[in-house]
């Protein structure tokens, strides 16, 4: 297997930054796994493992800031918490550095969290 | 087993032996995953089935995150009880399948006719014969696995590795369940054996 370079981002974790910085509002995992099965659908949801790891790793490196939602909301709702995820000023950075370094990359909202 | 049961089962397996907190926090997200996936898409066979296609496909991914969330050090010993636990799980799941497998090709023996309109009445009569004495050796060799550890291992390891040789033309599929099968009985006989061989020295010793 080959060994990433620490710090680097892989494909999806380029792809989770670019749909959250299409969002205002938090979003949570399965809202952002369909937002990628939308933008690509030859790709179907992304595999839990792959996803939320993703997600962690972006978190632990400071690109997204992750939170759980207050209980009384999921309660109210009738549904288990969400964890929430938004962009932070880092991981904008992060996003802009990236798109220099790949410029053909696809740019902007590849498809926007609903 | 529905998709959400396999998933939740996996996030118990592949935590286990991390922080009680970080365990919690996975399998939460998980779970909550579980539930927008089933209230988006309907709670239907085909959502089930995405489901437990997306738990599978992600297993490597988890395994990784396993490894760095345990650290080294901490990793080493946890992974032993994993591997040992989906072993048996796979054994397990091996036998009863060959079980099953084995009782409906015998029940012809008990007048039921679950094979279909394109069996000959010879081929059905001889199909359930063997696979009645396989069947009974399967069952009777886990009981006798107690008593007789070396008998009952026989028996299934026989029964297992016979239904490959007669099923010949599924070996690619029918061997890896032989071998799950076989290996886990001999690995219950030995410490069958090995607890036997205690109980008849403490009985030696105290008399």
């Amino acid at each position: 297997m080959v060994r990433r370079k620490p710090g680097a981002l892989v494909p999806l974790e380029i792809s989770v930054l670019e749909l959250a910085a299409t969002r205002s509002e938090p979003f949570h995992g399965f809202e952002l796994a369909k937002a990628l099965a939308d933008a690509d659908r030859a790709r179907g949801l992304t595999a839990h493992g792959t996803l939320y790891k993703a997600l962690g790793r972006l978190a632990e490196q400071g690109l997204l800031e992750a939170e759980w939602e207050s209980p009384e909301i999921s309660v109210g709702e009738g549904r288990p918490r969400r964890r929430l995820y938004r962009l932070t000023g880092e991981g904008e950075r992060r996003l802009a550095a990236e798109r220099r370094l790949v410029p053909f990359a696809p740019r902007g909202p590849v498809a926007g969290l609903t | 087993m529905s998709g959400d049961r396999l998933a939740l089962w996996w996030v118990d397996r592949y935590t286990r032996g991390l922080r009680p907190d970080t365990r919690a926090e996975r399998r939460a997200e998980i779970a909550s995953d579980l539930w927008e996936h089933r209230h988006d898409a309907g709670d239907t066979w085909s959502t089930h089935l995405a489901i437990a296609w997306r738990c599978v496909r992600g297993a490597p991914a988890d395994l990784s995150w396993r490894r760095s969330r345990a650290g080294r050090r901490r990793a080493l010993p946890a992974r032993g009880p994993l591997l040992r636990g989906t072993g048996w799980a796979v054994a397990g799941m091996a036998y009863v399948f060959l079980v099953v497998q084995h009782a409906w090709f015998a029940s012809a023996l008990l007048g039921l006719d679950l094979y279909g309109s394109d069996w000959s009445p010879g081929d059905v009569e001889r199909w359930s014969r063997i696979s009645g004495a396989l069947v009974a050796a399967l069952l009777g060799g886990v009981l006798l696995l107690r008593v007789t550890p070396r008998l009952g291992a026989a028996l299934v390891a026989g029964a297992s590795l016979g239904t490959a040789g007669l099923m010949w033309w599924a070996l690619p599929l029918i061997g890896p369940i032989a071998l799950a099968v076989t290996t886990g009985a001999v690995v219950i006989a030995r410490r069958r054996r090995r607890a036997l061989g205690g109980e008849r020295a403490a009985v030696v010793a105290v008399p």
